[in-house]
């Protein structure tokens, strides 16, 4: 009965898990994120933000964003960058999440990494500042 | 699936606030259960223990239990027991919570102490708060439909006492007679004529003009004494003002008399009659109108929409017996991933029992769809619910997953009349014959597989459809085949027409619930309305990337249009109506060789200056297509995109 119960919640519903790692909190998105979802994606974020200077937002397993998406990681990159902190998103190359930020024309004003280990690795932001 | 956004489940009346019951000994449990349940509109109460709960559930009603299975002193399976032995609780569902490790080996175990299902812990949130609102919309129509049935069963008798009363006053014919002498202008009455006018038996009667004054005839109040100057046979009706001040409802009658010269007639007083008459008329209306709510209960309960997707059309009938509403069901689910799922059912036995029963089961089925993909799962959980709520309470079932996809069909039967498929070369349909009905607990239930080709349809029907007193079913199910044999299966009210042909307008002894669904040729156009919301888009995603599939073999170019047309449907949603009440956006889909083109229509107007967010989607579809339009005019707006299919289209296939 479980991996039916797997099998039925795996392929579009959105499910966000927030994960506290040494480099900072890690919102790992999974699923179809629009603008019908977004808040829980928002507050995940803003909840993120609050509690630690480096988000990582893994979109590895997110099968659909849209411009709304991107438009919120915009918005927490700037307020990152604000206070001093950063906002890094997981999309590798060939997932659907990088497809779009390149439509987007954003690759270059966010933090982009191919995997979730890079992006913890790439360090605190103040000491490197 | 059913998820919070679908509109078709709604957790609570608005009268009443249903509560649930949450039973754990451990606060961060109990906090992280309040947490999930917050965002439903109800109240929760907490219990530490068994013992508690049960207290508890003696002074309150509760729509819910969530009952965790490991507990000291009286564990969850004790306190359900207890729970089940009392007649006042006996009814209330319960869903057991147990660690996930745990799950298979108690399943069974827990069936046997009632519970409805079980959720593994941690729990995810959707899938519990999914099946929350499910209980408590079962609960909430539970008590709806037993306020219809009080409301239906003091009309009846009322309506008893009105009919004993209406026959009551016309045994007694409240009948004088009369005679006028033009000549001395003079009145005789029987005995009960002096009654009726209010006049001492013994006393004489004032002059005609006088006691006839007394009369009014309709219409236009004709006044009585009219009746002194009768040529013909005349019957008058109207009202008598007594002496005494009361009124009475009177019939006339007055007829010259040619041998004596004189005018002969009758008053009747017909008051109690007409009082007994009218309130059996009221009576009557109200219980018209009970049964039209009971009728309406039975239609919200069915599938609201045939919409499900551009090549998948679903049309349904429900035919309420002469007699009685019954315990037929159908219901439509689109779950994850675009599959269908169909129910049709019927519970055994009419009237409103059955009817509630049926809402039930359908909730029951509802609640099990939502984590069990597997028809032969769903109807085991609706088996083990039957058996538990409604012990000797039979129904049958089919339940249907349907791939819009391949056209792919897994079904499971419990003792429903077997499926018909209509259209050239279809599978044949092999049911579960001796499946047993639902109501007696079969612990493992078998599933079919058939596909449904293109340009097929599938009709699901209840046993009313072929049942008649002069034919075996056998016998009817051999004339449905004679009717849907040339039968076009794209008829868009297939299962209006097969109820037409079978039954026609004779009355029914029993209802009738006729379901289908046609899976349609791929075409190289697509058509889909939908309300201008956000909570469209989900199904809409999946409409769009089953339909360029077959055109756009390249799964990036197929998510880039998907994203492209979805971003125009958002705009539609987000601007032409953030204002006004939500319209309808339309959107056509047309290939053309290696080209798609989609245009959006909504009803609304844009604003000039977009908030963020807007531009960017604009943007982004303008990045993935060839060509982008936008035309506002007073009517609405319409978008237009053209964008390239890296495969063929159709017409150089």
């Amino acid at each position: 009965m479980n991996e039916h119960a797997r099998e039925v919640s795996a392929a579009h519903e959105l499910a966000i898990d927030v994960e506290a790692a040494e480099a900072g909190f890690v919102v790992a998105v999974s699923g179809e994120i629009d603008i019908a979802n977004i808040d829980l994606f928002r507050s995940a974020l803003q909840y993120a933000s609050g509690e630690a200077d480096v988000v990582i937002a893994d979109l590895s397993d997110a099968t659909y964003i849209d411009s709304s998406t991107i438009e919120l990681m915009m918005v927490t990159s700037r307020e990152l960058r604000s206070k001093r902190g950063e906002f890094r998103v997981v999309a590798a190359l060939e997932s659907r999440a990088r497809r779009v930020l390149a439509i987007s024309g954003v690759e270059r004003e966010l933090l982009i990494f191919e995997t979730r280990a890079g992006a913890m690795e790439a360090g605190d932001p103040t000491v490197r500042a | 699936m059913t998820r919070e956004t679908s509109p078709r489940i709604t957790a609570h009346s608005e009268s009443e606030r249903s509560s649930v019951l949450i039973v754990d000994d451990r606060e961060e449990n109990r906090r992280a259960l309040r947490a999930v349940l917050d965002p439903i509109d109800v109240t929760i109460v907490e219990a530490t223990s068994g013992e508690e709960a049960l207290r508890k559930l003696l002074t309150e009603d509760f729509a819910l239990i969530l009952l965790d299975v490991d507990m000291p002193d009286m564990n969850g399976f004790q306190t359900a027991e207890l729970v089940k032995r009392h007649p006042r609780t006996a009814n209330t569902p319960i869903i057991f919570l147990t660690a996930y490790d745990d799950l298979l080996d108690r399943a069974d175990e827990g069936y046997g102490f009632g519970a409805v299902d079980y959720i593994a812990k941690p729990s995810d949130p959707h899938v519990l708060r999914a099946k929350v609102r499910v209980f408590l919309e079962l609960h909430h129509k539970n008590a709806l439909l037993r306020r219809q049935t009080r409301q239906l069963e003091d009309h009846v008798e009322q309506l008893r006492v009105s009919r004993s009363a209406l026959a009551d006053a016309q045994r007694i014919a409240n009948l004088g007679s009369w005679e006028y002498d033009p000549t001395t202008g003079r009145i005789r009455g029987s005995r009960q004529l002096h009654e009726i006018f209010g006049e001492g038996a013994d006393a004489p009667l004032p002059p005609a003009a006088t006691l006839f004054r007394q009369l009014s005839f309709r219409p236009n109040d004709v006044p009585g004494d009219i009746l002194m100057r009768s040529t013909t046979p005349t019957n008058f009706e109207g009202t008598l003002t007594r002496r005494d001040g009361a009124r009475r409802h009177v019939i006339v009658h007055a007829e010259p008399k040619v041998d004596t010269l004189t005018i002969i007639g009758t008053v009747q007083d017909v008051t109690d009659q007409r009082e007994a008459q009218r309130a059996l008329d009221a009576v009557t209306h109200e219980l018209e109108r009970e049964r039209e709510l009971v009728q309406m209960f039975q239609q919200t309960v069915l599938v609201p929409s045939i919409d499900l997707a551009p090549d998948v059309l679903v049309s349904y009938c429900y035919r309420a017996a002469d007699a009685a509403v019954g315990g037929d069901f159908v219901d439509v689910l689109t779950v994850d991933g675009g599959a269908v799922l169909l129910a049709i059912g019927d519970v055994a036995g009419h009237g409103l029992a059955a009817a509630s029963v049926m809402s039930e089961i359908r909730t029951a089925f509802r609640a099990a769809s939502i984590s069990l993909p597997q028809p032969c799962r769903i109807v085991e959980r609706v088996d083990t619910y039957l058996a538990e709520f409604h012990r000797g309470t039979y129904a049958t079932m089919i339940v249907v997953r349907f791939d819009p996809e391949s056209g792919a069909c897994t079904m499971a039967c419990a003792g429903h009349v077997p499926p018909l498929a209509i259209g050239e070369g279809h599978d044949e349909i092999k049911w579960g014959l001796g499946e047993p009905p639902l109501g007696v607990g079969c612990p493992s239930r078998n599933e079919t597989s058939f596909t449904l080709d293109q340009g097929q349809s599938l009709l699901l029907y209840t046993d009313g459809l072929v049942e008649r007193r002069d034919e075996s079913i056998d016998e009817g199910i051999d004339r449905l085949q004679c009717v849907v044999a040339g039968l076009e299966p794209s008829r868009p009210t297939l299962a209006e027409y097969v109820v037409e042909a079978m039954c026609g307008d004779s009355a029914l002894k029993d209802d009738v619930a006729t379901l289908s669904l046609h899976r349609r040729p791929h075409s190289d156009t697509i058509d889909v309305s939908r309300p201008a919301h956000v909570s469209e888009l989900a199904s809409l995603r999946s409409i769009f990337r089953r339909w360029l599939r077959s055109f756009a073999s390249d799964p990036q170019c197929l998510d880039d249009i998907v994203l492209a047309v979805c971003e125009l449907v958002t705009n539609a949603c987000l601007h032409a109506y953030s204002l006004a009440v939500t319209g309808e956006v339309t959107i056509h889909g047309e290939v053309d060789g290696r080209y798609v083109t989609f245009v959006v229509r909504d009803s609304g107007r844009w604003r000039d200056a977009r908030p963020r967010g807007g531009g960017r989607g604009l943007k982004m579809v303008d990045g993935v297509v060839e060509q982008l339009s936008l035309d506002r005019s007073d009517e609405g707006t319409t978008v237009t995109l053209k964008a390239r299919l890296d495969a063929p289209g159709l017409a150089e296939a």
